[in-house]
């Protein structure tokens, strides 16, 4: 016994394998004998769950409001769901989980199977997308490829010579439904082998918002979207004693039944023009992952691999429709476009003491842009043809590398710090190489019990290779020297964090956060010179008495940006910095929330919230050209509401639900307020405006609860 | 011979680390004597209430794998062993504890993760050690619930306020004026975010961000003729894909936005100030679709005059 004691410890320590089963397990076996389960509430077979019905009604209309909700028009909606299980004996089960099935954000769910064996999974999901009811436009074919202007149209140089477009304007809405069905499999061969699959089809159909231009002038326009993508996800699982493995297919299909966009000139020119729309595309992706646990330092290394190919072949419109300009032949009728992905990590983790932690990981991902580059002789805007140009082909290479480590001094402290780099490099791009190292720390303390302080700090220092400037065709086409991209450049962060969380008792908690990231790039001339962003939010709970549990947040976030412009009309444009354009958002937040089960002597639950969102936007041009600058009005939004929910529970069956919701959002915004679609001289536009709204939804409903006989005595 | 064994025991121990499999043969402590049916005599009352547990997939007796599966070791597979807890106890004697779960628990948080990994490896534990949620000692039920009939976070509509309890700062990107809809319960954390861990930054649960983004957003895949170069490489250098204060959850609001990068003489570089506005000049650079007005296809373009992005 003892000599297979020693044997166990060296082949354990020798495999360094982690035991993969319970750490009860490794205790002797319980007399199973004894171990009946005779007390304990094992479903039974039949229907459990409930099912519920509503109607709700709507006091008013608001695409906004029915954003995502489906409730978009007023009057009366009938809904309903299910939350149902029907269990076969012997494990089997069938389950289904609908929820707001009388509205166009309905979803269901039907799972059947024998769980441990095999699960079926049947899905179903929408959602609406109501983007704007204040829209009116002159053309008509919304929603097709093909956009017409009215036969008595009058077209003209600006919007004001557009003489046929107040008779012509109409009303119409901007949207799409967005439906998902699914079906999932999953196999479960052996306790170590278990299969998974996974197929959903996605389609968007309705109306989006683009625009089309000619040289000096531009409409808003509909693009019908008709889009279907088909996903696929299967995975091959295996676990093994202290490792495990996956090996996966991700694939992604997408297609569009329009592929061009074809419009009348509302303005003089060219007659028609024509867009291209989303072309149809497809990604395979290959994935191998797993881990492996060390008894070594109680170690483990994860790490996986995934190869995959996007590719896109789909036709290609003409140079241009305008019969006036002759149409050169294109390098290709088909774009041969192609980028092979990789993506890789390696991470090992380690607990060499008891109080220590350590970990570093290693991250690649590749962006091999292998598509075709052609020289193109392009029409601008189907009004005139520019100088060939050859497409570029994008592609990147990303290397993180990090180490960290977390070290418990006592019951009170533990402190962590790390160190993480990051390189890009990019193909046909101003900067070839990017490396930026952050050093970061953070210490928590514990005084006791009830109160934890947390603080985390952060530096990083991004330096980038000799920023070039990328030939353009013509002079008019150059960057300002100057300019440097703030997503490429030299770039300086540091960022803080401080929270402190408090549990005076086990009845309540409150938790309070600050954080602030500071961005400089000091190195820019031109360009983003400066992003600081910070946020104080508190949020508390706490048990009232019994059960009535009140809760209440609060957040305000300040973003801050500054950069500097050089403008200038001279080709090219090699102005020294004379401008600054300056962003000050503000977004505050409040909300409370109270609970109150249980009244009524338990037959009466109630549900009280309230929310609001404040939001401000200040921008302003300073030294403009030519002028002294005024800052812009005050960008403002709000959003606030409110819901009582009461549910009475007439028996253990039957609960009737009663509910109020209000929900009122009103918005000031320059982009859009008095931009009527006459308003830009030479732009003819939807007249959107900001929709403010206020909008009430009362609910009456019951729920019916499956549930036993005994149960419910 | 017995001092040859024991070297090589020692020296195993020590240069491999194993000091904790000789302190578990040290402990050893037993199975309670009836399993489940000693813990229900005093839990069945408890309050929260613990025996939603045989609603859930962890209190079927028809999966082998599940804890009340045959032969399985019931409440003792996640509490350990439980005959010392359940025994009985001296007059004035506390009650000797169990494994227990939570931040707030006694039980070590490695200690309880160590419990559920020990079946839940292959589903959710490939790339656990070493994320973000492991490194920073979350316990798995801080954000699962195992004892009533349904999770919180498995749902939907309900586990973004699950998610708050420790992101509370992302609650309030929700509420902004252009937001992806957890709010509405449309979307779920989940939907981007793999809380157990994956090879990327901030938990994706694709490969890469801009995989995240396609799953959904298919049709900006590509790859185009004409790219926008930062489209291809980040959605994030443009979009704050939790929620933003500009439409579109732009980072910024155009033409600032785009003035960042772009420079060319003539408008791209000029100050667009408020003379601009409506009442003004009423400048198409500032208004309504502004910039995209005439460069459409600002997420690139698959038109063979499209190399400005305005087909």
């Amino acid at each position: 016994m003892k000599g297979n004691q020693t044997l166990k410890v060296i082949v354990a320590a020798l495999l360094g394998a982690g035991t993969a089963t319970s750490p009860a397990l490794a205790q002797q076996a319980p007399d199973f004998e004894q171990w009946q389960c005779r007390f304990c509430p094992f479903p039974e077979k039949g229907v459990s769950g409930s099912v519920d019905a509503s109607v709700l009604d709507v006091s008013d209309d608001s695409a906004r409001f029915g954003e995502y909700t489906g409730l978009d028009e007023d009057g009366v909606y009938v809904n309903g769901g299910a939350d149902m299980v029907y269990r076969a004996g012997k494990g089997y089960a069938v389950s289904v989980d609908a929820r707001d099935l009388g509205l166009d954000s309905r979803s269901i769910d039907l799972r059947a199977g024998r769980q441990g064996t095999w699960v079926v999974d049947l899905m179903w999901d929408e959602i609406p997308r109501r983007l704007d009811d204040t829209t009116r436009t002159v053309y008509s074919g919304l929603g097709s490829d093909r956009l017409i202007l009215p036969s008595s149209w009058v077209r003209g140089n600006f919007t004001s010579d557009l003489t046929a477009l107040d008779a012509n304007l109409r009303d119409f809405t901007l949207g799409w439904d967005r439906q998902t069905a699914g079906l999932g499999f999953e196999f479960v061969q052996s306790d170590r082998l278990r299969y998974e699959a996974d197929w959903r089809r996605q389609t968007k159909e309705g109306r989006g918002l683009t625009w089309g231009n000619f040289i000096g002038t531009a409409q808003d326009l509909v693009k019908p979207l008709d889009y279907q993508t088909d996903e696929v996800d299967a995975a091959l699982v295996y676990v093994g004693s202290g490792w495990n493995v996956r090996l996966g297919y991700y694939g992604s299909f997408f297609s569009n039944k329009d592929t061009f966009l074809t419009w009348d000139n509302p303005f003089n020119g060219a007659a028609l023009g024509r867009s291209a729309l989303a072309p149809d595309n497809r990604y395979h992706q290959g994935l191998l992952s797993g881990s492996y646990q060390f008894a070594t330092w109680d170690s483990t290394l994860n790490a996986s691999y995934a190869q995959g190919r996007m590719e896109q072949t789909d036709t290609l419109a003409a140079y241009t429709i305008n019969p006036l300009i002759p149409s050169m032949a294109l390098p290709r009728e088909k774009f041969d476009g192609r980028v092979d992905t990789t993506a890789a990590n390696v991470r090992w983790t380690a607990t060499p003491i008891d109080r220590l932690r350590i970990s570093s990981e290693y991250r690649y991902n590749e962006r091999d842009n292998q598509s075709g580059q052609y020289t193109w002789n392009a029409i601008q805007s189907d009004s005139f043809p520019t100088v060939p140009f050859e497409n570029p082909a994008y592609g990147f290479e990303n290397r993180d590398l990090s180490f960290m480590g977390d070290y418990r001094f006592s019951n009170l402290v533990s402190g962590s710090a790390g160190w993480i780099q990051k390189v890009r490099k990019r193909d046909d791009q101003n900067v070839n190489r990017t490396e930026e190292d952050s050093y970061w720390g953070r210490v928590r303390f514990r005084p006791f019990d009830q109160l934890t302080f947390s603080a985390r700090a952060e530096t990083s220092s991004r330096d980038a290779s000799t920023y070039q400037q990328i030939p353009a065709t013509g002079a008019g086409a150059q960057q300002n020297p100057l300019l440097r991209k703030y997503y490429l450049t030299d770039r300086d962060r540091n960022a803080a964090q401080l929270q402190a969380d408090i549990v005076p008792a086990a009845r309540g908690s409150l938790s309070v956060r600050y954080e602030r990231a500071r961005d400089r790039y000091d190195e820019s001339e031109v360009g983003l010179t400066l992003s600081d962003y910070d946020q104080v939010s508190a949020d508390a709970n706490v048990q009232l008495w019994g059960p009535v549990v009140f809760s209440a947040y609060f957040s305000r976030e300040n973003y801050d940006s500054d950069m500097v412009g050089a403008g200038s009309f001279a080709v090219p444009n090699l102005a020294q910095p004379n401008w600054e354009g300056r962003t000050r958002d503000r977004h505050d937040v409040e909300g409370l929330a109270l609970s109150w089960p249980g009244l009524a002597e338990g037959k009466l639950d109630l549900r009280a919230d309230w929310s609001r969102a404040d939001t401000t936007g200040d921008i302003s041009i300073e030294n403009p050209l030519g002028g002294a600058g005024s800052p812009f009005p005050t960008l403002r939004s709000k959003l606030t509401g409110m819901q009582l929910m009461a549910d009475y529970h007439l028996n253990p069956r039957w609960t009737i639900n009663f509910g109020w919701r209000n929900e009122e959002f009103s918005a000031d915004d320059w982009s859009k307020d008095g931009v009527g679609p006459a308003t830009i001289v030479n732009v003819l536009t939807f007249g959107a405006q900001t929709q403010d709204y206020d909008v009430d939804v009362f609910m009456i409903g019951f729920r019916y609860n499956f549930i036993k006989e005994e149960k419910e005595e | 011979m017995m001092l040859v064994r024991t070297c090589v025991v020692s020296f195993a121990l020590v240069l491999l680390g194993a000091a904790d499999f000789a302190r578990a043969q040290d402990e050893e402590p037993s199975f309670s004597r009836r399993g489940a049916d000693g813990c229900i005599g005093c839990h069945s009352k408890w309050d929260p209430p613990l025996m939603g547990l045989f609603e859930t997939p962890h209190g079927n007796p028809h999966d082998a794998r599940s804890p009340f599966g045959e032969r399985q070791l019931q409440c003792e597979a996640c509490h350990g062993p439980g005959a010392t807890h359940g025994g009985r106890v001296p007059r004035g004697q506390p009650r000797p504890p169990i494994i227990n779960f939570g931040s707030d628990a006694w039980t070590p948080v490695a200690q309880q993760n160590e419990m559920c990994l020990g079946c839940h490896t292959g589903h959710v534990g490939e790339q656990w050690a070493g994320s973000a949620h492991d490194i920073n000692t979350v316990a798995c039920a801080d954000c699962h619930q195992l004892h009533t009939p349904k999770d919180a976070i498995l749902e939907k509509r309900t586990q973004a306020e699950a998610c708050y309890a420790c992101h509370a700062n992302i609650k309030a990107d929700f509420l902004k004026p252009s937001a992806h809809p957890v709010r509405q319960g449309q979307l779920a954390c989940t939907d981007c975010h793999n809380p157990h861990g994956t090879s990327t930054d901030k938990l994706l649960v694709r490969t890469t961000l801009n995989e995240t983004c396609y799953s959904c957003h298919t049709e900006k895949r590509g790859p185009l003729i004409w790219e926008h170069a930062p489209v291809a490489e980040d959605c994030s250098i443009c979009h704050d894909p939790h929620g933003a204060v500009h439409g579109s959850m732009l980072t910024r609001r155009a033409p600032l936005l785009c003035q960042s990068c772009h420079t060319p003489s003539g408008h791209p570089s000029v100050p667009h100030d408020s003379g601009g506005l409506a009442g003004g000049t009423a400048s198409p650079f500032l208004l309504a679709g502004n910039c995209l007005s005439c460069h459409t296809q600002v997420h690139g373009s698959n038109h063979p005059s499209g190399k400005a992005l305005m087909r």
